[in-house]
């Protein structure tokens, strides 16, 4: 068998089914569920083909995740070195960080691998992909030291599981702790207690665009570049294939500050998948996007779907709900999974 | 590698901070224009002072030595608390991805010791053409100095208190008094003077200019304080920032 990476077959599988999807007319949002079941069906197929193709390999013949190809999202360098972030140590002795990520000791962890197998990999429910993210128990309350202070409880318990593969929705009204869930998930707030494991790289685009408002777009990958341990040719060859996925390649030489508020935020989501991370995690990222780059942001979404990356969007749209695999609501600061029934926001709306 | 990457960082790092510095044009205009202003205020209001018997020198050639190590001192400082709160929250972002809270803390500082350079050389030039400096190698040194004092001064109340508007008013409050006790208009005998951050930089740059010989001890203290203040307030920004890592 020739020596065929396992991403380069994930990625040529997604390429044709999106292309398939292209011909056809049909775009995630106006499939119908049996057709979703139909390709989803199909995927499968596809995968547990690819998967025996491997399998048939001697071991040491393929190396399956260092092989340079020409898959678009593998940005690792000739060292391996990709991800990045210390491993987090909790000071807090009521909540337990865990990662698998190997750091060298200057804020660079190693290549992030695939999820490591485990045998976790189906659940009841039928859903497949290793867990790639796990929070347990999580709690976070805000309080004042001032005297008439409010105190707020924003998650009581909150558990959540996340696995390889799957497009998660995370909704929930207004003021009920979702963009805190997401910043207790990626380590950016000390949860008050509970658990988070990560395998993988982590990628965070926050609601509000956290950039440099006096330096370029180029600028900006090159910084945030920089942070994720990445060389300086693969921050460039991520940069324009983001450019272009999501149209901005003209403003690279624009500052921040004069960017539109739609451009702007494609550079804040751009900034979270530099790195090409295993799970991504996404609070509000297309607020300002016109119709095409909202379009693209799904297409690319479906693109990491199928490479394996898990995907968890913060969603206020309710007539988007059918894009996701699974939907969570997280309400009275606990995380609920309303796949079947829909949001209660949705109920409100009629939909569903 | 690692010492390369380190070393790659840390100059994406400064360049990013000094571009970021230099395209807000207010800045540079405020630090070019804010030195004259000041010294030469400074000198007028002294000059209304009678001349009396001990002084050094005469009142107004006092207050525009006050007002150079003032400017000198409070422009860098506004310059570091500004470093800090205003890019906080994308600070925060970067060192979640992995950029070291160290590297930024050098960057920053790099910014401020540039800011101190450039506002201590206007400020000595404007001081020359009210008085005669004795030693400009030794005023500027000292002026830089300060520069760097108090830009570490304005880091540390940017992380401490990340507000501009508060944060501006606890450092104006902060640089006038201590000016004014260190030169000593404002005369006290309370030994807490001496922990000031100005008071033995004063002396060091009134030997300077009037050209009588720096005492050693003045020298060291000052030295000490650049140093214990820079620990300070790397410590302090590094916990109060948060430290790195996506998890």
């Amino acid at each position: 068998m020739p020596n065929i990476p396992k991403s380069w077959l994930r990625t040529t599988h997604a390429r044709h089914r999106r292309d398939a999807l292209t011909d056809g007319g049909q775009r995630g949002g106006s499939r119908t569920d049996s057709e979703r079941a139909s390709e989803a069906a199909t995927d499968e197929a596809v995968e547990a083909a690819i998967e025996a193709v491997i399998d048939d390999e001697p071991l040491g013949t393929v190396d399956l995740e260092s092989s340079v190809t020409d898959d678009p999202g593998d940005t690792t360098d000739d060292s391996g070195t990709a991800a990045t972030g210390d491993d987090s140590t909790d000071s807090d002795p009521g909540a337990t960080v865990t990662t698998d990520s190997a750091t060298d000791g200057d804020g660079s962890a190693t290549a992030g691998t695939d999820p490591e197998p485990t045998d976790e990999n189906e659940t009841a429910d039928g859903r497949d992909g290793a867990v790639v993210l796990r929070a347990e128990g999580l709690e976070k309350t805000y309080g004042s030291w001032l005297p008439f202070g409010r105190t707020v409880e924003v998650l009581d318990g909150a558990d959540v599981e996340i696995r390889a593969g799957e497009v998660v929705g995370i909704v929930g009204e207004n003021g009920s702790g979702k963009s805190t869930l997401l910043q207790a998930l990626v380590g950016a707030l000390e949860p008050d207690a509970g658990t988070v494991e990560t395998s993988g790289r982590v990628g965070w685009c926050p609601q509000e665009e956290l950039l440099y408002d006096r330096l370029t777009v180029r600028e900006t990958f090159r910084l945030f570049g920089e942070g994720y341990g990445m060389a300086q040719s693969d921050i460039e060859d991520a940069r324009d294939r983001l450019a272009e996925t999501l149209d901005f390649e003209q403003f690279l030489d624009y500052r921040v500050d004069q960017l539109s508020g739609g451009n702007r935020q494609k550079v804040n989501l751009s900034i979270a998948l530099l790195h090409d991370p295993d799970v991504l995690l996404l609070d509000e990222p297309y607020t300002g996007f016109d119709w095409d780059t909202y379009l693209a942001f799904w297409e690319l979404t479906d693109e990491l779907r199928e490479r394996g990356t898990a995907v968890a969007i913060i969603s206020h749209l309710i007539n988007e709900q059918e894009r996701f695999d699974r939907i969570v609501e997280l309400a009275d600061g606990t995380l609920e999974d309303v796949t079947d029934e829909g949001s209660s926001q949705a109920a409100d709306a009629g939909v569903r | 590698m690692a010492v390369a990457r380190r070393a790659r960082r840390l100059e994406v790092g400064l360049s990013s901070a000094l571009r970021e510095f230099l395209r807000e044009p207010v800045n540079v205009a405020l630090l070019v224009a804010l030195p004259p202003l000041v010294i030469v205020s400074y000198g007028s209001i002294m000059s209304s002072f009678p001349e009396l018997p001990g002084m050094s020198s005469s009142p107004e050639t006092l207050g525009a030595v006050a007002g150079t190590l003032f400017v000198a001192a409070f422009l860098p400082g506004v310059i570091g608390l500004f470093q800090v709160i205003s890019a906080r929250r994308a600070d925060e972002r970067l060192s979640l991805v992995g950029f070291p809270r160290g590297t930024l803390f050098v960057a920053r500082l790099a910014t401020v010791a540039a800011a101190s350079l450039l506002t201590g050389a206007i400020a000595l030039a404007v001081l020359t053409t009210r008085t005669d400096v004795a030693s400009l190698p030794a005023a500027f040194g000292t002026l830089a100095l300060v520069g760097v004092l108090y830009g570490l001064v304005g880091m540390l109340i940017g992380a401490v208190l990340p507000r501009e508007l508060e944060g501006s008013l606890v450092l104006v409050f902060v640089a006038d008094i201590d000016e004014a006790l260190a030169s000593g208009i404002v005369e006290t005998d309370a030994a807490f003077v001496q922990l000031l951050p100005l008071h033995y930089p004063h002396e060091l740059f009134e030997a300077a200019v009037d050209g009588s010989a720096m005492a050693t001890g003045d020298v060291l203290a000052t030295g000490a304080y650049v140093g214990v203040l820079a620990l300070v307030a790397v410590g302090v920004y590094t916990t109060l920032t948060g430290e790195g890592g996506l998890r």
